[in-house]
């Protein structure tokens, strides 16, 4: 079920009068699980079972590490809850690429048509399964720290397992299913999320959050991506092949655009779907595309999974604390690892790479420390230097882009050696030109973050003439609305859904 | 209080959406914005479609449907008469679903026919016409139809900027074929020949027949509402015109419509047809089969009266 079609509206505004009808404010939670579970069902009933399985599995993991009074009994049960979790990611997601690998390490040429490797590979790729494994992963390790921390005489860190099982299983559930983020995320830490379990009020919904947010996702989705993927069409095999390299070129900067505004957008409509719930979600975007470096844009796209990264992954293998080269091999694994989380294929094992590369080498020449305080000198210069650094870190990601757009390896290098061979093939402009004007809002949403400006501050500008400030920004909002009613895209999937 | 000030800001972005609603609207009716032909294939689809259900034709009409091939014949040639509900991707089924819904004049429809009728029915391209709501809304307010779309229509100005309206049109002097245009033909039919000589498969034969079966009950149907149906196809690439696939399909197709039950058109003269892809005629050929269709219809039509 897509947010964008008239089905969800219709399970939103169901949801949302039934959960803050006064009589049944005691059962809100229940509520959004059957939302939940509803909204999940409606694309593969079927893949519920799965769903379930998994909540099952993070409710009694956490549940047992929770109250067992021995470390060895709690770290044996957050183990299994991991390796479970892992298990079915690695089933669902990686069993036909590890098949594959297989059958060509044994020369079998044939493709199966029955038994178990044929199984492997036709194995149905649930929807959100990426997303809520790692939610579950994170559930488990959090209660396991907590309550070593506990052990030690640390505070606890603000949320408890709950004693009775049910109500914890009703918790854990919602957590994982909560239907604005179980597609595509935000990934959701448990310790931020299970506080906020607890009644909720029509009086306390922050509007301006909600509101603000709904109307800028949805205008990101269905404005911007959603016509832009007309475009980056082109991109796909083999019509590259018969375009020039700067209509290329453009469209590639075109799908750059149009993979933030669609994963950028999803995550403003999850957190205003979640906000008018009284629920808050973390942000998962910070305007990435004016990042100075690479470190700072992995501190500013896909949040959620960066910080999961980090948090389960990077630290656990020692983070930067042993010392250089581990740091840089840590920085490979973690990258290599977070690209195929995308998907199962060595393009996206490709894409990791190099952005793993790409931080080692920052790393190695202290380019990562360029975001750390403003350039010196005039505006000018600090203007035009941060300028230099945006477009070559924008240059870099948007390289790395192809390996998603083309999954295919093979098709991804021929892709690059076409550029070259293209040279005198004349611009089509047909193309060129929607996108470049496609791509405005997204320029213009990231500029008041461009690191001269924001150091400048927007403020005094607001402060001279706050009437006009707010009648400015209300009068965007229209606009926004009017683009979003008369020039929709084609209702898409979002990209992330495919992960 | 936060709730005062939400629906306070609701409300101004909703004054502002109306406002900006109405002007738009204004400057369509007020002749100040051009409609646009479409930046993207499916544009142009919807647009030629949105027009004919929406606008009309006066009196009884040439309705002209099929895929690409059909929209490629018809955008070259000069028949502004006719209504060309060609489908860029897409098949006849379209347009005679277009057709179905409808409340127009009938008069003649022309169904292309080939191995593109297996190709599904674009479903959501009528939604997007006749779905609930939608179809009154456009045909109330212009500004909600495809051509209207802002940013087609301001590529259309920006294209349109530096020409005068009123010079003369251009000679058209340019050769049927270019040397690069040959080129590319013959790379085009490189690569489609051997799948071209390669039979129906089983799985193929049966979509073919399973999308007749639909398009005879849109035929019955069409006819029943006083439509001519009159069916044909377009010449392909005469490098590929024998090829084992091109005649079975033929032959298929000739089996499905017989001539005792459906009026065909005269195939065009068989000469040297060429593609720029191994599918779409050049433009001079195009011109060509288009005036030719156009003198079959009215010789075919005047014989059945």
């Amino acid at each position: 079920m897509l947010f964008t079609s008239r089905e969800f509206f219709v399970l939103y505004a169901v949801t949302f009068l039934l959960y803050y009808l006064p009589p049944l404010r005691r059962i809100q939670v229940g509520i959004l699980i059957v939302a939940s579970l509803s909204f999940y069902a409606w694309s593969d009933p079927a893949l519920l079972l799965l769903l379930i399985g998994s909540i099952a599995i993070n409710s009694l993991a956490s549940y047992m590490v929770a109250f067992n009074r021995e470390r060895r009994a709690r770290i044996a049960w957050a183990t299994a809850g991991i390796l479970l979790n892992l298990g079915i990611l690695v089933l669902f997601k990686y069993g036909a690429l590890v098949t594959n690998l297989f059958l060509q390490s044994f020369g079998v040429a044939a493709t199966p048509t029955e038994g178990l490797a044929y199984l492997l590979l036709h194995m149905p790729l649930p929807i959100g399964i990426s997303f809520y494994t790692f939610e579950g992963i994170s559930l488990v390790v959090d209660t396991l720290r907590q309550e070593h921390d506990a052990e030690l005489g640390k505070s606890r860190h603000g949320w408890d397992v709950d004693r009775n099982f049910l109500k914890h299983v009703a918790n854990t559930s919602f957590f994982v299913a909560f239907f604005p983020h179980l597609i595509a995320g935000p990934v959701l830490k448990a310790k931020s999320f299970f506080p906020q379990i607890k009644p909720k009020a029509l009086g306390e919904i922050n509007w301006d959050l909600t509101l603000r947010s709904l109307l800028i996702g949805y205008f990101l989705k269905v404005f911007v991506a959603d016509n832009l993927q007309d475009y980056t069409f082109w991109l796909t095999y083999p019509y590259y092949q018969t375009q020039g390299t700067i209509t290329n070129l453009v469209l590639l900067y075109g799908y750059s655009i149009q993979i933030f505004a669609d994963f950028a957008g999803y995550s403003l409509i999850a957190i205003g779907l979640a906000a008018g719930l009284g629920y808050e979600l973390m942000q998962n975007f910070n305007f990435p595309y004016i990042s100075r470096s690479l470190a700072e844009f992995w501190r500013r796209w896909h949040i959620s999974l960066s910080t999961w990264l980090r948090d389960y992954l990077y630290i656990p293998l020692g983070g930067n604390r042993k010392g250089e080269p581990r740091t840089y091999l840590n920085l490979l694994i973690v990258m290599t690892l977070g690209g195929l989380w995308h998907g199962s294929t060595w393009s996206y094992a490709i894409w990791g790479v190099f952005h793993g590369l790409g931080l080692g080498v920052e790393r190695f020449f202290k380019l990562d420390r360029v975001s750390e305080g403003a350039v010196a000198g005039s505006w000018l210069r600090r203007w035009l230097v941060d300028g230099l650094r945006v477009v070559a870190i924008f240059g870099f990601v948007t390289v790395g882009w192809v390996f998603f757009k083309l999954p295919d390896f093979g098709q991804a290098l021929d892709f690059f050696a076409t550029l070259p061979a293209n040279l005198t093939q004349a611009p089509a402009l047909l193309r060129i030109v929607p996108v470049i004007l496609y791509s405005i809002p997204v320029l213009l949403y990231h500029l008041p973050h461009y690191p001269t400006i924001l150091e400048g501050g927007l403020e005094p500008l607001a402060r001279h003439s706050r009437v006009f400030w707010r009648a400015g920004q209300y009068a965007v909002y229209g606009l926004m609305l009017t683009l979003l009613a008369l020039n929709p895209g084609s209702s898409e999937a979002f990209i992330y859904f495919q992960f | 209080m936060r709730m005062r000030a939400g629906i306070q800001g609701l409300l101004l972005t909703l004054a502002s959406f109306v406002g900006l609603l109405a002007l738009y609207q204004g400057l369509i009716w007020g002749g100040v914005l051009p409609a646009s032909g479409g930046m993207t294939q499916w544009e142009e689809n919807v647009i030629r479609s949105e027009r004919y259900v929406y606008d009309g034709v006066t009196g009884a009409p040439v309705v002209l449907t099929g895929s690409s091939l059909m929209a490629n014949v018809m955008g070259h040639s000069d028949w502004d008469t006719a209504v060309d509900l060609g489908m860029n991707g897409g098949t006849s089924q379209s347009g005679l679903e277009i057709l179905r819904h409808s409340a127009h004049t009938p008069g003649v429809v022309v169904v292309e026919l080939n191995d593109t009728i297996s190709r599904p029915l674009d479903g959501k391209l009528l939604e997007g016409i006749f779905g609930p709501g939608i179809y009154q809304l456009r045909n109330a307010f212009s500004m909600f139809r495809t051509e209207y779309r802002p940013l087609s229509v301001l590529v259309r100005i920006l294209a349109t900027y530096d020409n005068d309206p009123n010079a003369a049109p251009a000679d058209d002097t340019r050769p049927r074929l270019t040397a690069r245009d040959q080129q590319r033909r013959e790379r085009a039919v490189a690569r489609a020949y051997p799948t071209m000589m390669q039979p129906l498969s089983a799985a193929e034969e049966t979509e073919i027949r399973r999308s007749a079966v639909a398009i005879q009950q849109q035929i019955t149907d069409l006819e029943a509402q006083g439509w001519r149906v009159l069916l044909t196809d377009l010449p392909r690439d005469s490098k590929l015109a024998t090829t084992t696939r091109e005649q079975q399909v033929r032959a298929l197709l000739q089996e499905l419509f017989p001539s005792d039950r459906y009026r065909w058109l005269p195939e065009p003269p068989a000469r040297d047809w060429a593609t720029r892809d191994g599918s779409h005629l050049v433009r001079a050929d195009a011109r060509d089969v288009a005036a030719f269709l156009r003198e079959q219809i009215a010789v075919t039509m005047a014989s059945a009266e």
